[in-house]
């Protein structure tokens, strides 16, 4: 399948309880430090993001206009004191250097949160996430949703691809009538969608799944191996919150 | 074991509910990667209120087929995770819009009770303002408060170097917030319409 990715990449999985201890002390951290300390938060996540997830450090991309953006507007813009511990007062009375601190603190917030929340993507692994909003929701069709969802993507970009092609065909797509060629577009393609949908309902009855046959799957659950390394990020995260609370105070 | 136990042991969704539900998530995903992708590329402006208007179609098509809570927000939490698997990486601020038009369309549906046109069109309407509002609530998130102040200076600076009042400025906002209802609503009732519509020929 060209637009969905299935594997994991450059990225090793930890489980997902190691991946949300993770995640949530990199979300503490990345809103609840300041100044110097953030430092902190970003020496973690790019610690773990270099052990576990390289391929994390690709999803920067999405900061690259805005981060520039913001660190020049604030330089240009802040005008309000701002001294944050550990740096000189000297340094920060200098003018457009309060902003540019300003700047530079969101800008390491936000690359600690896409960091945090990408290495728990790309770490974690599907089936366990699946399994473990099972869990939570009480229902056991979450992970049948997402996987036949998964599934029918190229069917519906083929039939999505037809109706576009025989639309632009009997003259739809032109500017005098591109919005009702649109919204032909979609009620054809929806109901193509649909009708196929009696046909996928008989066929997961005929393989037992539905209210009699629902048994539990074994290829969904935590795995074990991981079980060392969730310790170890667990522990990791709590010294790491710790200490940058402490260094706080 | 009794029926009422099979009964509370028994998923939410029907196999049918499920499947509908994935079928119109897969649609949303191809149109977010797909269709938003290249709209993206193109920097096309309002790229997100189009994306968001099949979204809204799509949802209350999907709260029609299966009028029961948590429908739309188990396909909008799918269509998340899909969009985060899509071969572009883990980009957060559309999985974020994406899980929060669900969840509106969701609560406006539970207290509405059942789909009319009335709960459509404002379960549409509060999904645009949420495009509209979007950025204004994920970049304070992602970079922190101090970027409310950032906005405000700007809005001050920009009105200033083009000679205009910054009360203007508010004007134009709310002009865009306007016609943002706008289209929500007028997709509200078209996937109401359309959602009755499909009823019927399934029932044949």
């Amino acid at each position: 399948m060209a637009l969905f990715n299935k594997g994991y990449g450059d990225s090793k999985a930890i489980g997902v309880f190691g991946a949300l201890s993770f995640l949530t002390g990199a979300l503490v951290l990345a809103t609840a430090m300041t100044g110097i300390r953030l430092l902190l938060a970003l020496a973690y996540v790019v610690g773990v993001c270099v052990l576990f997830s390289r391929d994390s450090f690709r999803d920067l991309r999405q900061l690259t206009k805005l981060v520039p953006m913001v660190i020049v507007v604030s330089a240009l813009l802040w005008r309000e004191e701002y001294q944050p511990t550990m740096v000189p007062a000297i340094v920060s009375s200098i003018p457009f250097i309060s902003g540019l601190l300003v700047g530079v603190e969101m800008s390491i917030r936000a690359v600690v949160m896409v960091l945090a929340i990408s290495a728990f993507v790309r770490t974690v692994k599907f089936t366990e996430l699946c399994y473990l909003l099972e869990r939570v929701s009480k229902s056991r069709t979450f992970s049948f949703i997402f996987g036949l969802a998964f599934n029918l993507i190229p069917y519906l970009e083929r039939i999505a691809r037809d109706t576009m092609s025989s639309i632009r065909l009997r003259g739809g797509f032109r500017m005098r009538n591109l919005a009702s060629s649109v919204r032909h577009m979609l009620s054809s393609t929806t109901l193509n969608a649909l009708a196929k949908c009696d046909d996928i309902s008989y066929a997961a009855e005929a393989r037992a799944f539905g209210l009699g046959g629902v048994r539990p799957n074994h290829n969904l659950g935590y795995h074990q191996n991981g079980l060392s390394i969730d310790l170890v990020i667990l522990t990791a995260t709590a010294i790491v919150v710790a200490l940058a609370f402490t260094l706080r105070g | 074991m009794t029926d009422l136990q099979k009964e509370k042991r028994a998923p939410r969704f029907s196999t049918r509910d499920a499947v509908y539900i994935a079928v119109l998530a897969a649609m949303w995903a191809v149109s977010e990667t797909v269709l938003g992708g290249q709209l993206h590329a193109l920097n096309i402006p309002f790229s997100g209120v189009v994306l968001t208007a099949i979204a809204v179609f799509l949802m209350i098509t999907c709260r029609s087929l299966v009028p029961k809570i948590g429908s739309i927000l188990v396909m909008g939490i799918v269509v998340a995770l899909l969009r985060i698997l899509s071969i572009g990486g883990v980009i957060l601020s559309p999985t974020i819009a994406i899980i929060m038009q669900a969840l509106l369309l969701e609560l406006t549906m539970i207290l509405s009770r059942r789909v009319t046109a009335l709960s459509s069109s404002i379960g549409g309407m509060l999904a645009e303002f949420w495009t509209f509002f979007h950025p204004f609530i994920v970049q304070p998130l992602l970079f922190g408060l101090p970027m409310l102040t950032i906005y405000q200076k700007t809005i001050i600076s920009g009105s200033q170097i083009l000679g205009i009042n910054p009360a203007n400025v508010l004007v134009i906002l709310a002009v865009l917030l306007i016609i943002h209802g706008i289209v929500g609503i007028v997709t509200g009732i078209v996937g109401w319409r359309f959602s009755t519509r499909v009823m019927e020929i399934l029932r044949r």
